[in-house]
């Protein structure tokens, strides 16, 4: 009996599709995705269990020594927030430059009487100015005025508290109390690091039978 | 798997003299071209979802507008810890702070082993432990790391009632005075 021969089939498949697909996809990622901008102070972030996401928010930086800084990822928003913060203080004038500027700011620590100053250096200059961070003390406390305006700007930003890990705790507590007394929030998200040690793999406590 | 195709016979002369271009086939192996698509793609895919900073929650307790709304709770219930400068955790039952016993963040024989300790007493004399109440307190020179060390005590135990209050004088005093308390009343 002869051999029944089966046809060789060629392998290669036509990968054009998937080139299209995989750069479509490729596309979106990159246009959606948005890089981690860089921070004006290092944090070192303290280690903790907790996984949750967070998504929309403000963030209050503190820093080493205790200085506070604001933040607002949303560059429209940020421009909301400086109007809505120049309509309440009048006597702080701000050229178009300038305010372009605090758009670009990711981040900033300095008081609303520093800002024209500090707005006006040019990218070299202020990348070595050291801010002074934003007065929070009962006297004068102006983050209270900028998370009460970033809340009307937009009210489901979560208030997040990013601490490093060796600040002090006075500056934390300064922060809290101004959000739960000025501003009157009492939910606050600790922003954190996931720890490196496997504390996760806890086991319950035996509890006794009764 | 891929190759490339190239037609042949495109060298004969037919045409008296005429010499003809050769064929190539148009067609590129685009597999490696798909892989590198691919590496980009997971690339931006995990840089996006990494950048969300992760987050704990911490609910503030409220002041009462008239200090005759506060609750009261049963004293038994309540752990006290006290952070202080040099990560030390110093703990008490109750109200009164006397007897203060200084302890370590640690997994095992530190302030976890204390938690569950209390836990299990609760367990045993009111059959809940969900009932008991932690209390944090730093001193003002304590770090922020630790403060979270010990938020993070409360998730691991599966403290369901903490809050964060300020330190009184007392708790103050003990502490410089090694735990003991300052003054016997």
């Amino acid at each position: 009996m002869p051999k029944v021969k089966i046809p060789r089939k060629s392998t290669s498949i036509d990968m054009t599709a998937m080139c299209d697909v995989s750069f479509l996809l490729l596309t979106f990622f990159m246009l959606t995705s948005k890089f981690r901008p860089p921070e004006a102070v290092p944090i070192d972030l303290p280690n903790a269990r907790s996984q949750t996401k967070l998504d929309k928010i403000m963030t209050i930086s503190v820093d080493r020594d205790g200085k506070a800084y604001f933040s607002l990822n949303e560059t429209a928003a940020r421009a909301e927030l400086l109007d809505r913060m120049l309509k309440k203080h009048p006597n702080i004038q701000l050229t178009n430059n300038q305010k372009n500027a605090f758009r670009g700011l990711d981040m900033f620590g300095f008081s609303l009487a520093e800002m024209p100053g500090v707005l006006a250096l040019n990218p070299e200059q202020f990348k070595s100015y050291k801010q002074n961070g934003i007065p929070k003390d009962s006297a004068n406390n102006e983050l209270a005025e900028w998370v009460l305006q970033a809340r009307y700007v937009d009210p489901y930003l979560k208030i997040a508290i990013k601490g490093d890990k060796i600040s002090n705790i006075k500056a934390i507590k300064e922060v809290l109390t101004t959000m739960t007394e000025k501003v009157q929030v009492n939910k606050i998200n600790l922003i954190t690091t996931l720890s490196g040690n496997s504390q996760s793999q806890v086991t319950e406590p035996e509890t006794p039978q009764n | 798997m891929a190759e490339i195709n190239t037609a042949e016979g495109g060298s004969k002369k037919k045409h008296g003299g005429k010499t003809r271009a050769k064929k190539i086939s148009t067609k590129v192996d685009l597999t490696p071209m798909v892989d590198l698509a691919f590496l980009l793609i997971t690339f931006f895919m995990l840089t996006t979802t990494l950048s969300k900073p992760n987050a704990m929650e911490l609910n503030m307790p409220k002041k009462p507008p008239v200090p005759e709304d506060q609750v009261l709770i049963n004293e038994e219930l309540l752990l006290n810890i006290i952070l202080d400068k040099e990560n030390a955790v110093w703990w008490y039952e109750g109200m009164t702070a006397t007897g203060l016993k200084k302890t370590v963040f640690a997994n095992e024989r530190g302030i976890r082993d204390i938690i569950y300790w209390k836990q299990e007493k609760l367990q045993r004399t009111y059959g809940n432990k969900d009932t008991m109440i932690c209390i944090i307190k730093t001193t003002d020179d304590a770090k922020f790391g630790n403060m979270v060390d010990a938020l993070d005590e409360m998730d691991i135990t599966g403290v369901k009632r903490y809050a964060m209050q300020d330190i009184q004088a007392v708790e103050l005093e003990a502490i410089k005075n090694g735990g003991n308390p300052a003054v016997q009343r």
